[in-house]
């Protein structure tokens, strides 16, 4: 994982540091709703289309997906974060299916942080990772990768 | 546009300030070559469309912008630290002449040089929807379960 901030920066350090337990407690140690009662806001505002408003709705989100899918895993590639910002590109893993050779979801999180630290707001935008046969499955089936380069 | 960067950090706003006229030169003006001069010959390309290199970047977006009258690029927002420039953003007009396309929400990860040329992208797309069917990629008609949209700001 490549960490992006200024290390002189406590806050941005903090609230890094926040998003990443986030993930761990959220999806990899399966602490869904621990992991969202301790760095989200109730009031949190969600514009992922799949998933309502508030701390609740986001645990019991990921709560359900990781008691369904044994391998559901997170990985965070690189985070940079500024200010009140933390955004995460990460590789989301076996979350729809549990299939060993999966590759998942790329994506990209957007944290809004409150002056404690806290998840007020949160953007993404994700895509299907596919593999170099069928690198675009958003755009149409069996698109070849134009480069051997990967999507982390 | 919320720029999101320590201003007193002369590396990321000169950086933020490559990418965001790389963006208005490339797209909104088309023109991709002059858009593309403060990006390496041997720029590492990791969108699974195109190849490696600026010539493959000024080709890709030559075509659309010549191809798609409408199209066109607004940042929401755009963070810059260090050698790294992230920009989330609503492509519009790419694949259709529709006046009323969503398009596509990204978020583009350029790594810079110590002279500030880009040498490295990653990036993660997905239609933008609408709220009747707001996760075209999962499946159709799947609504939206919040009101807030792709990009606004609610806080």
């Amino acid at each position: 994982m490549i960490e992006i901030l200024d290390t002189n920066d406590s806050r941005a350090v903090r609230n890094k540091n926040n998003i990443l337990e986030l993930y761990e407690l959220m999806i990899n140690t399966k602490k869904s709703e621990e992991g969202t009662a301790k760095h989200v806001r109730p009031g949190y505002i969600q514009h992922n289309p799949l998933i309502p408003d508030g701390s609740v709705a986001l645990g019991q989100f990921f709560g359900r997906i990781t008691r369904e899918r044994a391998r559901a895993r997170v990985v965070v590639h690189k985070v940079i974060a500024v200010g009140d910002y933390v955004w995460a590109h990460v590789n989301f893993l076996n979350l729809f299916n549990d299939e060993p050779g999966d590759t998942g979801i790329a994506g990209v999180d957007i944290y809004k942080m409150d002056a404690e630290g806290k998840a007020v707001e949160h953007w993404d935008t994700l895509q299907f990772v596919g593999e170099p046969k069928n690198s675009a499955p958003m755009l149409g089936p069996n698109i070849p990768r134009a480069n051997p380069n990967g999507m982390f | 546009m919320i720029e999101i960067l320590d201003t007193k950090d002369i590396r990321a706003v000169r950086n933020k300030n490559t990418i965001l006229d790389h963006y208005d030169l490339m797209i909104n003006k088309r023109k991709a070559e002059e858009g593309t001069r403060n990006f390496r010959s041997g720029y590492v390309q990791h969108n699974p469309l195109m190849g490696d290199g600026r010539d493959a970047l000024v080709r890709f977006f030559s075509k659309i912008t010549q191809e798609r009258v409408r199209s066109r690029i607004v940042v929401h927002r755009i963070i810059a630290a260090g050698d790294y420039v992230w920009a989330h953003a609503n492509f519009l007009n790419f694949f259709t002449d529709d006046p009323k396309d969503t398009g596509v929400a990204g978020v583009d990860i350029f790594k810079m040089d110590a002279e500030g040329k880009a040498i490295e992208h990653w990036d993660t797309l997905q239609w933008a929807g609408n709220p009747k069917n707001s996760a075209p990629m999962i499946g159709l008609n799947i609504p939206r379960a919040n009101l807030n949209g792709m990009f606004e700001n609610k806080t």
